[in-house]
């Protein structure tokens, strides 16, 4: 049986660095994203320990601020080697999905 | 400046100054009567201002965590405790906590249903974060954390004796007993303690099950009772030899280094953990 959380372990952390990079956000707003985007059984116990995990390789960092709705929340932007990072994830992504394509197009 | 800086600001400031002071007029030998009470006021007025700030702190949260409905309150509490007894930072354990709280707050508004927003055991939910942050309940670091609070005591036992007599004598030495309960209490008590703690939080004890956590406390008050009631002549003897442990001012700042550098090594076994994943 195929595990999607063991495929995504590793790709998580380009994805949450790429929405960053779109301007300051926020955990819970990434969750919302990445739902959208198609990851529907993503949840928050997911993204947010992606997000320590980004905050230790200092790719991101964080500012608490009271958000408009009243809750408290911690707001992160991406840093230069976040930046560094994730083109070099990109880069990594077009050349492995090219292959796992072209391999999955050759077994049909 | 954020209120967990001030507080780390002033204790490890506090503390260095300390440090430095005494070993100065340790070395001196100068006025140690009267300069124990400045410690002890110095000690004092840190602890004042630590506390103080973590009221101020502890009432903000205390209105958030009051805002939130009450499945959702007690779920942050038994988290809270569950973080609490991690071998994390200081610093990591605030961020979880904050972290967690930021999630019930903004699914609370959204009315999701606790099951929806935490999808397994609450021990499996904080794990995810806790282990990011390097929690490492290994053997290896319990007892690198056992021989770290060993030393301290040894240190603080020796640090009154010499202060009591004004210098390092014959009369300051500890003696064997001391250090044996000392070393019960840290390598045993202390572990079997937070064990029972950490299975109380994943197992959720309520109730009488929860007494089971004052079992450890049968051994401090076991050695209490064996050293003060039983009467045995060849006991005491064997008990009352003294140890030459930090028993001039160059071992003593020895011990000092030794614990610093015990707590850089808990900190480098938290950090390769994490840094595996």
């Amino acid at each position: 049986m195929i595990s999607r959380s063991q495929m995504l372990k590793g790709l998580l952390e380009g994805c949450i660095l790429e929405i960053i990079s779109h301007g300051e956000t926020y955990g819970y707003k990434i969750t919302e994203e990445l739902n959208m985007s198609g990851f529907h059984n993503l949840n928050e116990g997911s993204v947010y320990p992606v997000l320590i995990r980004l905050h230790k390789k200092k790719f991101v960092t964080n500012e608490e601020k009271i958000s408009p709705l009243g809750p408290r929340r911690k707001y992160f932007f991406i840093t230069d080697n976040g930046k560094d990072f994730l083109s070099k994830f990109k880069s990594e992504w077009n050349d492995v999905s090219g292959i796992v394509t072209k391999i999955m197009k050759g077994g049909n | 400046m954020k209120l967990s800086k001030i507080n780390f600001l002033l204790t490890a400031g506090i503390a260095v100054l300390l440090i430095a002071l005494l070993t100065l007029l340790i070395l001196s030998g100068f006025g140690l009567i009267y300069f124990s009470g400045i410690i002890f006021s110095i000690l004092i007025l840190n602890s004042v201002a630590v506390v103080i700030l973590s009221m101020v702190y502890s009432k903000k949260r205390k209105l958030r965590i009051k805002d939130l409905p009450s499945d959702y309150q007690k779920t942050f509490v038994a988290a809270q405790e569950y973080i609490g007894l991690s071998t994390v930072r200081l610093r990591a354990k605030k961020e979880t906590s904050d972290m967690i709280l930021e999630i019930l707050e903004h699914a609370a508004i959204e009315n999701r249903s606790l099951e929806n927003v935490i999808d397994c055991s609450l021990e499996q939910y904080l794990d995810k974060f806790l282990v990011e942050s390097g929690n490492k309940n290994s053997f290896f670091y319990s007892m690198t954390f056992s021989f770290f609070l060993f030393i301290i005591y040894l240190l603080f036992l020796k640090l009154y004796k010499v202060i009591r007599e004004g210098s390092f004598t014959d009369d300051t030495q500890l003696d064997l007993g001391g250090i044996v309960s000392f070393a019960i209490i840290s390598f045993v008590f202390f572990p079997l303690l937070m064990y029972l703690l950490r299975r109380s939080v994943k197992a959720q004890w309520s109730g009488p099950k929860k007494l089971i956590i004052l079992i450890p406390f049968v051994i401090p008050f076991g050695i209490a009772a064996i050293l003060i009631f039983v009467n045995n002549q060849e006991l005491s003897s064997f008990l009352d030899q003294p140890v030459d442990v930090f028993n001039n001012i160059y071992s003593f700042l020895l011990g000092i280094v030794l614990a610093i550098i015990l707590v850089f090594v808990l900190r480098f076994i938290q950090s390769f953990k994490s840094a595996d994943r």
